[in-house]
């Protein structure tokens, strides 16, 4: 089976352009004659083969996926689990965990809960939506499919994202259509949205968690050095905290880490009912053991925590806005910022580095999730945002004012009759000889929305471009040697009805556009072909397959509601969670 | 027997009298117990307003909604006015004084007469227990009817670790108050603390430059990562420990919160620190 290709990101402005298609990336020139230029693939470690060879026993030692920040093996043994319904199930969330690393530490995620589907409470709908998934996952692992794909301006970098092994791929390019790859860093936590830095010095990465850390976009040196400036969220309590102060960078030595931790968490004082006193001594009892130090699943690359949100971050920007303040040493009058979107309707302005501490303001507005944040290159002082709600939303983001709403649900709705919501998954922004276009993309609908951004900050609908397909990704490529844009879609055409010959349709799956004589809309220009026809072997379910790509929708909150907060916990919560957390 | 259903119905037959017959008696806590943990990354069923402009507090202050004089200046604007939202009813003045993970209300009942100008405010994410909190402010204030005592405290319920920015203004806050946070003793379970280093950032942000914040617990382990994550939060400093013990809210901390009585009870320890809020540097 072959597959869509998924991410795009132009390369410079020399007519080339990189396409994601599964776990690949191939390189294009967008010349004359669309041209096939070079092939990166993922070393597939997760081949079903490996995966079914290391399954059976000894899934969790499997080597090529150690969760990071998970320490189950040291955890008391009469710890009781909320989640933990019978052994079999947990054995087999267990197995899934090692294998997909889809879920993340279940009740302190933020994702885990997503949709009120909190702790305790929803019990047989976490399970019906949970057990299924295992059974599925323990079939086959998530494919590392490339979930981000971005470039700097010049085309020099590219850096990819896989999500299933939460890697950050950089890639050197040679302007030539020849990629070197030159490092892989794995997160803790699988990034949302990354975004590289106008100096094209750093890579500002947003996690799932909500945290968004700096990463040299070269790695400074080769050796890896442990980095004080981890994040301290996860940092044990005895080590120096740093986060944003650079200075004290050298502060927190690997030593003092080792160090014999000092019990004093819970004690006689502050623990007294019978319950609590016996878990209590049983969980001295455990300290007492000698015990492995726990992996704390840190990278060991350099990285910082520059700030972080309660919620799932979804999308990052780095911005730049003219200095409130005269520098001192009289260096560029421009200051860095870095733009987040969450999951709960919040867009955050911070300063950039070094003082990404402080909050400037926010941009308030949204009433549903923040999807996609897009900063017009001319017109540096806009923010546009999508998400899910009706309308794109224009802020002056440094002053944190909204400056106009454009509906967009009822520009889907001319495509897709019944759409009773929208999901914007990509905002993205071209400049072409009449101006500045924003196109929106949005969630399993097979068109792309083109509007106008107008000097008075009003963003104006061009074109809805109606496509054979849901559209995933969008870039404008520039010719060395012109000014007008050719715009490059992604589609996955699958949502045909007469599907037949699906292999046939993925060949479909780049298409070009050309600006025809008004200067603004587009027109058709047939396909881009010619990438390695299915070099990989790699067979991805439709379902699975929509689980990589779509989403975006999922992020919407449910009005479910919650009973144990409504009424009085029940009798069974209470004995399903008798004792307080203690470690 | 007393079942579930039933203890339920008592606990809705006990509330809706309290709220409904306006009785100046105290609520009694059994009705509202609750679970004391609350998982601060899940969703609820929370209510809170888009932007701090959207907040309509005259429900929990009314003694000091400002007078709905027809505005004057705002007229002619009234055409721009109407394709926005009604602005909500205006106050005097903003709350300045916050609890984060105020309980039962010790701490606001007691702070309530010594800063009688500012407005305080208790935020729970337990419904049950701030039902309980608005129920004893209404009888305070009905009890206290001749003196206006209680008109300046509200409580309400949020998750301050998602919201708080959708409450207030940057660096509207004077105090923030944090008594007895969850101590999330698991590794894991550390970003659910109400202390990181990027959370602070948000405290940073609706505090005023000077703003404190306070904290106390009972639990040495989250006393020493509190102070390690402001410490080396740039935006804060500590406040040395002489000027800590002349800070008459620190007595009251000390003292009047829920937890710090029953610690009392229980002989425990009480940890204190405080923290000023920094200028932020030139950009």
């Amino acid at each position: 089976m072959n597959l869509p290709y998924q991410c795009l990101s132009a390369l410079g402005t020399g007519g080339l352009f990189c396409a994601a298609k599964g776990t690949s990336i191939h390189t294009f020139d967008l010349g004359a004659d669309p041209q096939f230029l070079s092939s990166w693939s993922h070393p597939l470690r997760f081949k079903q083969k490996q995966a079914e060879n290391s399954k059976p026993q000894d899934g969790e030692d499997t080597p090529m996926e150690e969760a990071p920040g998970e320490q189950a093996n040291d955890q008391p043994p009469s710890k009781k689990r909320k989640l933990d319904e019978g052994t079999e199930y947990s054995k087999a969330e267990a197995e899934v965990k090692v294998e997909t690393e889809n879920e993340d530490d279940d009740a302190a995620t933020p994702e885990a809960p997503a949709n009120g589907k909190g702790k305790g409470k929803n019990k047989g709908k976490g399970k019906d939506q949970k057990k299924p998934k295992s059974e599925y996952a323990a079939v086959r692992p998530e494919a590392p499919f490339v979930i981000i794909l971005t470039a700097t301006d010049d085309g020099s970098h590219v850096v990819a994202v896989t999500g299933q092994d939460k890697a950050i791929w950089t890639f050197e390019h040679d302007g030539k259509g020849a990629s070197k790859e030159l490092s892989q860093r794995v997160m803790p936590k699988r990034p949302c949205s990354i975004s590289i830095t106008s100096d094209k010095k750093t890579i500002l990465c947003a996690d799932k968690f909500g945290d968004v850390y700096a990463l040299p976009l070269l790695p400074s040196s080769p050796a890896p050095l442990p980095s004080s400036s981890t994040p301290l969220l996860e940092s044990p309590s005895t080590s120096t905290p740093d986060a944003n102060a650079s200075a004290s960078a050298d502060t927190a030595s690997p030593a003092a880490q080792q160090q014999p931790k000092v019990h004093r968490g819970a004690n006689t004082l502050t623990v007294h009912s019978q319950r609590n006193l016996r878990a209590l001594e049983e969980q001295r009892k455990q300290l007492a053991k000698p015990r492995e130090a726990p992996k704390d699943g840190r990278p060991t690359f350099e990285h910082e925590l520059l700030l972080g949100h309660v919620s799932m971050l979804t999308a990052v920007t780095a911005a730049r806005a003219p200095a409130s303040s005269s520098s001192p040493d009289g260096s560029s009058s421009t200051r860095p910022y870095i733009i987040t979107g969450d999951r709960d309707e919040h867009i955050r302005v911070s300063r950039g580095m070094p003082q990404a501490h402080v909050i400037e303001t926010y941009c308030l507005g949204h009433e549903s999730f923040v999807g996609a944040l897009c900063i017009p290159g001319p017109q540096p002082k806009i923010l546009i945002s999508g998400g899910g709600d009706a309308d794109l939303l224009v802020w002056d983001w440094r002053a944190g004012t909204l400056l106009g709403r454009t509906e967009i649900l009822g520009r889907v709705r001319e495509v897709v009759q019944d759409a009773a919501k929208v999901a914007v998954a990509k905002l993205y922004s071209y400049e072409a000889e009449l101006g500045c276009f924003v196109v929106a993309i949005c969630e399993r609908v097979p068109a792309l929305f083109i509007f106008q951004l107008k000097d008075n900050n009003t963003l104006e609908h061009v074109q809805t471009l109606q496509l054979p397909g849901n559209v995933l990704d969008v870039t404008a490529v520039k010719a060395a040697n012109s000014q007008t844009p050719k715009l490059v879609a992604a589609v996955d055409p699958t949502n045909d009805a007469e599907s037949n010959h699906l292999d046939n349709n993925f060949q479909q799956s780049l298409l070009l556009f050309e600006l025809d004589g008004s200067g603004s809309t587009w027109t058709p220009k047939g396909t881009i072909q010619g990438g390695p026809a299915a070099s990989e072997d790699l067979e991805v379910a439709r379902d699975e397959l929509d689980k990589v790509l779509y989403t975006v929708e999922q992020l919407r909150k449910t009005e479910l509601r919650d009973e144990t907060e409504q009424g009085e916990p029940s009798e069974k919560y209470y004995k399903k969670l008798p004792v307080p957390d203690l470690d | 027997m007393t079942g579930p259903p039933n203890k339920r119905q008592k606990r809705e037959d006990y509330r809706r009298a309290q709220r409904e017959t306006g009785t100046s008696e105290l609520p009694q806590k059994r009705f509202y117990r609750q679970r004391a943990h609350a998982n601060p990354f899940s969703d609820h069923h929370l209510v809170y307003p888009t932007t701090p402009q959207d907040m309509d507090w005259s429900s929990y202050f009314p003694a000091f909604v400002a007078d709905q004089q027809p505005n004057i200046v705002s007229e002619p604007a009234e055409a721009t006015e109407a394709v926005s939202k009604p602005s909500p009813t205006k106050l005097t003045k903003d709350v300045e004084v916050v609890d984060i993970g105020c309980g039962f209300g010790g701490l606001l009942v007691a702070l309530a007469p010594a800063l009688p100008d500012t407005l305080l405010l208790g935020m729970e994410i337990r419904t049950q227990v701030t039902e309980y909190v608005q129920d004893r402010i209404r009888a305070l204030r009905i009890q206290n009817a001749d003196t206006n005592l209680y008109q300046n405290i509200g409580c309400l319920r949020a998750n301050t670790m998602k919201f708080s920015p959708n409450f207030f203004r940057k660096g509207q806050l004077s105090k923030i108050f944090i008594c007895f946070p969850d101590p999330h003793f698991k590794h894991r379970k550390h970003k659910a603390r109400i202390v990181s280093t990027t959370l602070n950032s948000e405290y940073a942000y609706v505090l005023k430059p000077g703003g404190i914040v306070y904290t106390i617990t009972d639990v040495e382990d989250l006393h020493d990562w509190m102070v390690q994550h402001f410490e080396a939060h740039l935006s804060f400093e500590r406040v040395p420990e002489e000027e800590q013990e002349a800070d008459t809210c620190v007595k009251i901390m000390r003292t009047e919160t829920e937890e710090g009585k029953k610690v009392e009870r229980n002989k425990g320890q009480k940890f204190v620190a405080i923290f000023r809020r920094l200028e932020d540097p030139p950009w």
